[in-house]
């Protein structure tokens, strides 16, 4: 294992915020074409981050100095900040050093012109050497802690985190040495990177040539499909932990993506929402099912084909069952009983019938 | 105007949440609602019973609201963002986007404070009139049961002199007494539009259509057959049942089109919110439409 470098941090001191910037590599900006766009930064901050509730607690209460920022210098000795850039872009746009994007200028204007506070024209930081240092302390606060990054995000962070610090380790270290550092469980932090392979593979191969944007793309439907293990088995995967898949079906993987992501004309997506996953599921394990998928492009139907729906009503069946047996035992002890009860009563009793009669109609047909 | 927009639906049903999202949107300073402000009430949640996961959310959300804009064409006012990351109040001031709205709200009765449910509701009800009017056969004669409706609404008093009334109008043999109903009912008796063709006699045997209008999210289930000869035929009987309309400004769709809880519709017609704006435009109805002074109240609003 590599040797833990233990960040030394130094004295916590005031730095103009106009030397401070922010950190292009930082995980949660990687969805943005440019990074190194300001414009691109704050928007983010805005719509994808809520940095106005940071504003809004600052412009009342000032900034909390408990809490500095983790800074370092990059290669040109220009300050980056590491840990806090919703923090500095809350501060800049208090203090209106940035200005924020059209669409977000109205509540930004009404929040500046109710802080009570003098917005602070410098913050306080504590500077590392490298950016290294700070970067895998970052999980806690942002895996496990208070504010949360997106999926993504976190896959991001824990590909730099492992090919900064385990790049030389077996992949189970990896996992367990990282799952500590975020304060969480390999199996976790093993279905994020195999996730981000999936992700980066299909990127790689600029999405198959489906229509499918960069945009379009929601990872944590990718994270949750890894929770179904037909769909493991069907996308080649030895597990939902499988991150070099190896022995990946790069068709099956093009499917999906194509199934989950690709829109057509009125907007649709073939899975339509994550919870389809099951469906899913259950339609790749047949292979009729998955033709009919293909020919239709209709989840619902393409289910049909499997044996999801005999298990799904062989279920509701005995939920249902194990309800009206509920209801027996409730009826000693319950007094008094009403015409309500009366008629719920022969309401139960009447669609129990009419299942009765429906299975035989069927069964006799059949 | 509008309250408790920090209570998310329960559930996971993509037209809830994009009714949501879009009154956040209209009551928000920037007229947008983003990712991280669903995050942010994610976060403000992650205790509750309510709690949700927000990138889940969020992607269904934004995808309906796509579906929504290929749907409801240029009556729809909301964009969604190049990045799908914001959605976008684009409101043009068209009297279709405006009853867009106006569904919208009637739509979200939990959002609305009790003083403004009744009048809300109202609005939507007459909308209803002008549209079931252009379903029922041509030479129909429509009425509203509902009170101080003026002439379209005839029907005054307690439930059984209107049940008594209803069946005059549309040739049925009443079979009912006052004793059958309580004594302080003046309600509707789940009837709010009657519409019958006369068939230029007065013989019995004739064209009738009952309906219901109903915002509720949760009521829809049971309220859709209140119309419906299920309810009704034993307190008067006609020589052909009437047909059973039921509607509600909830957006009642899945994902790929179908309706949203298919096994729960049962013998009533249902009138959802792309039905009723689809048709107002069919028929050229705006102009009949209540003015929804409200959903300029609501988009004045500036939370942020």
């Amino acid at each position: 294992m590599s040797a833990k470098v233990a960040p030394v941090p130094g004295k916590i001191k005031y730095i103009p915020t106009r030397e401070l910037n922010f950190d292009p590599h930082n995980p949660r900006f990687y969805r943005l074409n440019d990074p190194s766009s300001l414009e691109s930064v704050i928007e983010e901050m805005l719509d994808d981050e809520g940095a106005q509730d940071l504003m809004l607690s600052i412009g009342q209460k000032g900034y909390f100095e408990g809490e500095p920022l983790l800074i370092a210098k990059d290669d040109n000795g220009v300050f980056i900040v590491v840990e806090g850039n919703r923090r500095l872009a809350a501060t800049k746009l208090l203090n209106r050093e940035l200005e924020p994007p059209k669409r977000r200028a109205a509540s930004i204007e009404l929040i500046r012109n109710q802080a009570v506070e003098e917005p602070p024209t410098e913050l306080p930081c504590i500077e590392y050497t490298h950016r290294k240092e700070i970067l895998r302390y970052l999980g806690y606060r942002h895996i496990t802690g208070v504010k949360e990054w997106d999926s993504l995000s976190k896959a991001k962070y824990l590909l730099q985190l492992r090919d900064d610090f385990y790049h030389a380790e077996p992949r189970d270290k990896q996992l367990r040495y990282l799952a500590n550092d975020i304060g969480s469980k390999p199996a976790y932090v093993g279905k994020l990177l195999t996730a981000l392979a999936m992700y980066s593979y299909a990127e790689n191969k600029k999405f198959f040539d489906l229509p499918i944007r960069p945009d379009d793309i929601e990872f944590s439907y990718l994270t949750t499909a890894l929770n179904y293990n037909p769909i493991i088995n069907w996308l080649g995967l030895d597990s939902g932990i499988d991150m070099d898949m190896p022995k990946l079906d790069p068709a099956n993987l093009k499917s999906a993506f194509a199934w989950m992501f690709a829109k057509d004309q009125q907007g649709h997506t073939i899975l339509g929402e994550s919870r389809n996953l099951s469906e899913m599921a259950s339609v790749v394990q047949s292979s009729l099912a998955i033709k009919v998928l293909e020919n239709t492009g209709r989840l619902a139907e393409a289910y049909l084909y499997t044996d999801g729906p005999q298990s799904a009503l062989q279920k509701v069946m005995e939920d249902a069952h194990a309800k009206l047996r509920a209801v027996w035992n409730m009826l000693p002890t319950t007094r008094p009983l009403s015409d309500r009860h009366a008629q719920m009563a022969q309401s139960l009793f009447e669609d129990t019938r009419d299942i009765r009669n429906y299975i035989r109609d069927k069964m006799d047909e059949d | 105007m509008l309250e408790k927009l920090d209570t998310t639906p329960g559930g996971t049903d993509a037209f809830f949440w994009s009714d949501f999202a879009e009154l956040k949107a209209i009551t928000h300073a920037d007229k947008c609602f983003s990712r991280g402000d669903l995050d942010q009430l994610a976060r403000l949640n992650k205790t509750k019973e309510s709690s949700f996961k927000p990138e889940e959310r969020w992607r269904s959300l934004i995808n309906f609201c796509g579906i929504r804009i290929h749907d409801f064409k240029k009556h729809y006012p909301f964009r969604v963002s190049e990045d799908e990351d914001t959605l976008e109040l684009s409101f043009d001031g068209s009297p279709g986007q405006r009853l867009y709205l106006g569904m919208l709200i009637a739509a979200s009765m939990r959002h609305l404070p009790n003083t403004r449910k009744g009048s809300i509701a109202r609005e939507f009800e007459e909308t209803c009139f002008s549209v079931f009017s252009k379903l029922v056969p041509e030479g129909s004669e429509v009425r509203a049961t509902w009170a101080s409706g003026g002439p379209e609404a005839p029907y005054i008093g307690h439930l059984y002199q209107k049940m008594i009334a209803v069946a005059r109008d549309v040739r049925g043999n009443p079979d009912i007494n006052p004793e059958d109903f309580k004594e302080n009912n003046t309600g509707d008796g789940g009837i709010d539009l009657i519409a019958w063709h006369p068939m230029a006699d007065e013989r019995q045997g004739i064209p009738i259509s009952f309906a219901q209008c109903g915002c509720s999210r949760e009521d829809w289930t049971f309220k859709q057959a209140e119309a419906s000869p299920f309810f009704h035929s034993n307190h008067f009987r006609v020589m052909h049942n009437w047909a059973t309309y039921y509607f509600m400004p909830i957006d009642l769709r899945e994902f790929d089109g179908r309706w949203a809880y298919k096994s729960k519709i049962g013998q009533a017609i249902i009138v959802d919110r792309l039905r009723l704006l689809r048709l107002t435009e069919q028929y050229s109805l705006y102009d009949k439409l209540p003015a929804f002074e409200f959903v300029d109240e609501t988009m004045a609003m500036a939370e942020y």
